[in-house]
């Protein structure tokens, strides 16, 4: 049995939970018994993420890979493996669902078993280590999302909201898959036969001209998907007017994907490119920061102020992505982890919000601290985790992420910081605005979280103080593998341009 | 003579076509106990056919009739990918509202049809294949006539017949200046006098003619505007038979026309085809983009996929059989969503199911959860969505257009998919994400309803790649 599960235990985090969501989806149950199961199936993912990782070694290498050929003669595979990179977004994706039940009260049994469709289909994209098999997770990650934005979102144009999302990722993505597919012809001219295992297709080698469409088909799918300023347009709309589960998933963890493919398949694929091409991303990360930070500012709606900040903090992630250094590239997945947690936490707080005043607009709120002392009193240890105040995880993440773009060039350390600067100064107007100063008619009535609540708003709200107090046990999961990838990939190409 | 017995089935099949031929002029069998027959019958043939199938040779090397038909794999493969079509064809007849597309002829048309398609998938000379193709053309044609009542769909047939019969002519025209020139008629035999000898002009007319009866068939670019009004004006059955079966068949004859007779002259056909392609595609998506009515989007829409598929036959480099397997796998994996969505469409309780709008199917998952879920997965497998057919049968045709240096073909097909999408998710959206404003009747009988999830779970299983490129290659070795 404990043979079994180890060398079986990817898959089972990626099919256990789209399996109960299917059979919840068709079986003929009642929305309480469904919505119980789902509750169940995401607890025993939970369990067994958190059994992998204590069980993980702590080494560069890729561990508990399976491999089952799908086509073989085109070398395509369902191939899967996990390192100290994934380790850690799997974890996140783990706990986050779990909790969700103790939070969101939707009582459809179609909600929770699109949530679970949506956390297999995350599981699959970061464990997949075939490109084939990454893409289809890639898309298959958008189904759940449009059905949900769809079926379960309140405001009338939900439709056009569902279909920009779905076009715009669509757009990006095929272009990828034009891109894989090329890559699979070039390792089959250099060396005989198709594969599309990223280990394999390392070795190829890529002439620039090529490289450099290559490199931007994946990278076009990416940035939109993060989103990167200027490829964000479906963005506020998806995040706005999608149900609280979806704009959370979105937020907390589809946005991290993406960074993590980057560091995933983009580097190791294009190396030369991607040093090549890192000051044009980090500027541009820079950019969305500051864009995203200003246009946060003019919103009335609360969850699109949520929305644009945390595409905020995305593009400084993207910008330590591309810094060229360990400590930043460290900082970068740090960051990824305290961001999912805090926005995370803060798009549920609205969320309660939203369900309870019928109204997010931050001009109708204020002086909810009043009567929820506990809830004012989460949303502020998250929102100053998120400007990275000293104690809490976001303060570990950025100042790793600033002292490597302060290495790569002191503009860029520059602009990082200030734009810190401004992100901290509008949470701190919008915060008094709508949960400090006094109650009005409307936010007489607002309640305090109760107990389920904060049982579930508890372990992420110790955790933003544990790892921003005590960050090594986390570090030490992570940097083997960034370093491995550095000294292969970034070292001897930065050496070139050196030369 | 035992190079003979691969043609049983046809035979069989031909012999149907005559017995219920003499039944409708002099014996009065009832509607349902007749189709009933004739499925059983054809589930016989399809018995055969599998039956004689080991004894099918190796690509090309056998043909019979003095050297008229190839007796080889991929024709005892296409013969019961046709048979089976057949037979949900036959079987959506049984389930027509009325008896409007049913008369006692018309399981005799459909027997001679499918002779005709099984001729067609095997013919090894130019006349064989007019005759083939003539066959199937006049039995369609009646069939589409046989619904006296519509004014559309004798439109249809008139349009047909007559657009039909000029191509017939310049086909024939274009077979006596290639018998001119070359002096035979049979595949190999022009293949290889053109490989040794060139092309005179003559032949390339020849040629010229030939393709334009082809390009017809497939509604190429140009060549394609009969077909909405065909397909539309003649009855659901008709039109999901004509875009499924007898437009593989076209392809295939098609393809075997290119690989055998003109393999010298690729250099020739191939830019028209490559020009072609990328119009085919475009053409069919600017139609399909404002299209509201889903007969017509699902006709306007296949000449999209017909536009992906000339993609490989434009861009491969050796013109062995085998190298166009990436089209024929698609030609496989493509019509069993379209034979179902047509199927489903019958089963709508409406005056006439030729005017059902996307619109209708508002709120349609409140009450059909299962049948919704479905046309999500044919709709997917459309667009090439991963872990459907689709996904693979794109997969296959673009990476052959990248192995052959032709990269921006590839490119061109992935941005038609990107503008395909617009449409296929509008009927999901319409489907999932409004109200139902009036009630619409869906009352699909219980075996209609499996087939359409059989159909479904094939899609799926061709997304795992439980039958995948390795299974087509196998008809040419």
């Amino acid at each position: 049995m404990y043979e079994f599960l180890n060398s079986y235990i990817l898959s089972f985090l990626i099919f256990f939970p789209f399996i109960t969501g299917v059979l919840i989806l068709i079986l003929p149950i009642s929305h309480k018994i469904g919505s119980f199961f789902a509750f169940l199936s995401s607890t025993i993912v939970l369990i067994l993420g958190i059994y992998l990782f204590f069980d993980f070694q702590e080494i560069s290498a890729t561990q508990y890979r399976e491999i089952f050929p799908v086509v073989p003669s085109y070398g395509i595979n369902y191939m899967v493996g996990v390192d100290g990179v994934n380790l850690i977004i799997l974890m996140i994706i783990a706990t986050a669902f779990p909790a969700l039940h103790l939070i969101l009260k939707s009582q459809q049994k179609g909600y929770w078993a699109n949530m679970l469709l949506m956390q297999s289909a995350f599981m699959a994209v970061i464990l997949a280590e075939d490109l084939i098999f990454f893409y289809a997770a890639w898309e298959a990650m958008l189904l759940p999302v449009f059905l949900m934005i769809g079926v379960y979102g309140k405001s009338k144009d939900k439709p056009k909201a569902a279909m920009n999302m779905m076009y715009y990722t669509i757009f990006g993505s095929m272009f990828m898959f034009i891109a894989i597919v090329y890559i699979g012809e070039l390792h089959f001219e250099q060396f005989g036969h198709y594969s599309f295992k990223i280990t394999d297709l390392q070795n190829i080698v890529i002439d620039p001209n090529e490289a450099f469409w290559l490199f931007s088909a994946f990278m076009l799918a990416f940035a939109i998907k993060t989103p990167l300023f200027p490829f964000h347009m479906w963005m506020p709309e998806a995040y706005t007017k999608a149900p609280a589960g979806v704009t959370f998933a979105l937020s907390a963890i589809a946005s991290k994907v993406a960074v993590y493919a980057i560091l995933r398949f983009v580097l190791p694929l294009f190396p030369e490119q991607f040093v090549l091409h890192s000051e044009f991303f980090v500027t541009l990360g820079l950019i969305s920061m500051i864009y995203f930070g200003v246009a946060a500012v003019a919103q009335k709606d609360f969850k699109t102020i949520l929305a644009y900040s945390s595409a905020s903090h995305l593009g400084l992630i993207i910008a330590g992505v591309f810094a060229l250094n360990i400590q930043s590239m460290v900082g970068s997945i740090y960051q990824v982890i305290a961001h999912a947690m805090t926005s995370g936490i803060m798009f549920l707080l609205v969320a309660k919000i939203a369900r309870d005043l019928q109204t997010r607009d931050i001009r109708a709120l204020g002086g909810l601290a009043v009567n929820a002392p506990i809830f004012a009193l989460f949303f502020a240890i998250a929102m100053v985790s998120s400007v990275g105040l000293p104690g809490t995880n976001g303060f570990i993440g950025e100042i790793l992420m600033i002292l490597g773009l302060f290495e790569l060039g002191v503009v860029y350390g520059f602009l990082g910081t200030f734009s810190i600067i401004i992100g901290a100064v509008y949470m701190f107007i919008i915060y008094r605005k709508a949960i400090l100063q006094n109650t009005n008619s409307l936010t007489e009535k607002f309640t305090d979280l109760n107990k389920k609540e904060i049982l579930a708003f508890l372990p992420p709200i110790i955790m933003i103080f544990v790892m921003g107090l005590y960050p090594k046990p986390f570090l030490k999961k992570i940097e083997p593998t960034i370093k491995m990838q550095y000294e292969r990939f970034i070292a001897p190409n930065l050496e070139k341009r050196g030369k | 003579m035992a190079n003979y017995i691969p043609f049983t089935p046809a035979l069989l099949v031909l012999i149907t076509g005559f017995i219920f031929m003499l039944l409708a002029a002099f014996a009065d069998v009832k509607k349902s106990s007749a189709i009933k027959a004739n499925i059983a019958i054809l589930g016989f043939i399809a018995l055969v056919q599998i039956g004689v199938y080991p004894a099918l040779s190796e690509y090309r090397e056998t043909s019979i009739f003095f050297e008229m038909l190839y007796i080889d794999r991929l024709g005892g493969f296409l013969s019961l990918l046709f048979t089976v079509l057949t037979v949900v064809f036959i079987f959506s007849a049984l389930y027509a509202k009325d008896e409007k597309y049913y008369k006692p002829e018309f399981l005799a048309l459909t027997n001679f049809a499918l002779f005709g398609m099984m001729i067609m998938a095997s013919a090894a000379e130019f006349l064989t294949l007019l005759i083939a193709l003539e066959i199937v053309s006049l039995s369609i044609y009646t069939l589409i006539g046989l619904n006296r009542e519509s004014s559309k769909a004798i439109e249809a047939l008139v349009k047909y017949f007559l657009l039909g019969s000029i191509v017939g002519a310049f086909y024939l025209l274009g077979t006596a200046l290639i018998f001119g020139s070359v002096g035979s008629t049979q595949f190999e035999v022009v293949g290889s006098f053109l490989v040794e000898n060139g092309a005179s002009p003559l032949v390339l007319v020849g040629l010229l003619f030939i393709l334009v009866t082809m390009l017809f068939k497939v509604t190429a670019f140009g060549f394609y505007y009969w077909s909405i009004d065909v397909y539309f004006g003649s009855s659901i059955h008709i039109a999901g038979y004509l875009s499924t079966a007898v437009k593989i068949a076209s392809f295939i004859l098609l393809i075997r026309v290119l690989a055998i007779p003109f393999e010298g002259i690729s250099h020739i056909w191939q830019p028209v085809l490559y020009v072609l392609a990328i119009l085919t595609m475009f053409a069919g998506n600017l139609m399909s983009i404002k299209q509201n009515n889903i007969k017509k989007l699902l006709i306007t829409s296949s000449i999209v996929h017909s536009g992906y598929i000339l993609i490989n036959l434009a861009s491969i480099e050796s013109l062995s059989v085998a190298s166009f397997s990436p089209a024929i796998f698609y030609l496989f994996a493509y019509p069993g969503a379209v034979a179902a969505m047509f199927l489903m469409l019958t089963a709508f309780a409406k005056e006439d199911e030729s005017n059902l709008e996307i619109e209708d199917l508002r709120g349609f998952y409140k009450h059909y959860p299962v049948i919704s879920l479905v046309i999500v997965i044919f709709m997917l497998s459309f667009i090439g969505f991963p872990y459907t057919v689709g996904f693979f049968g794109k997969f296959y045709l673009f990476s052959s257009a990248i192995e052959n240096g032709m990269t921006e073909l590839a490119i061109i097909g992935i941005i038609n998919t990107i503008i395909s999408v617009y449409y296929y998710l509008k009927i999901i959206i319409n489907i999932y994400f409004y109200d139902r404003v009036e009630t619409l009747e869906f009352k699909p009988s219980l075996v209609l309803r499996s087939v359409i999830i059989l159909l479904a779970v094939t899609v799926l299983l061709g997304g795992f790649g439980v039958y995948n490129l390795g299974n087509v290659t196998p008809l040419f070795s």
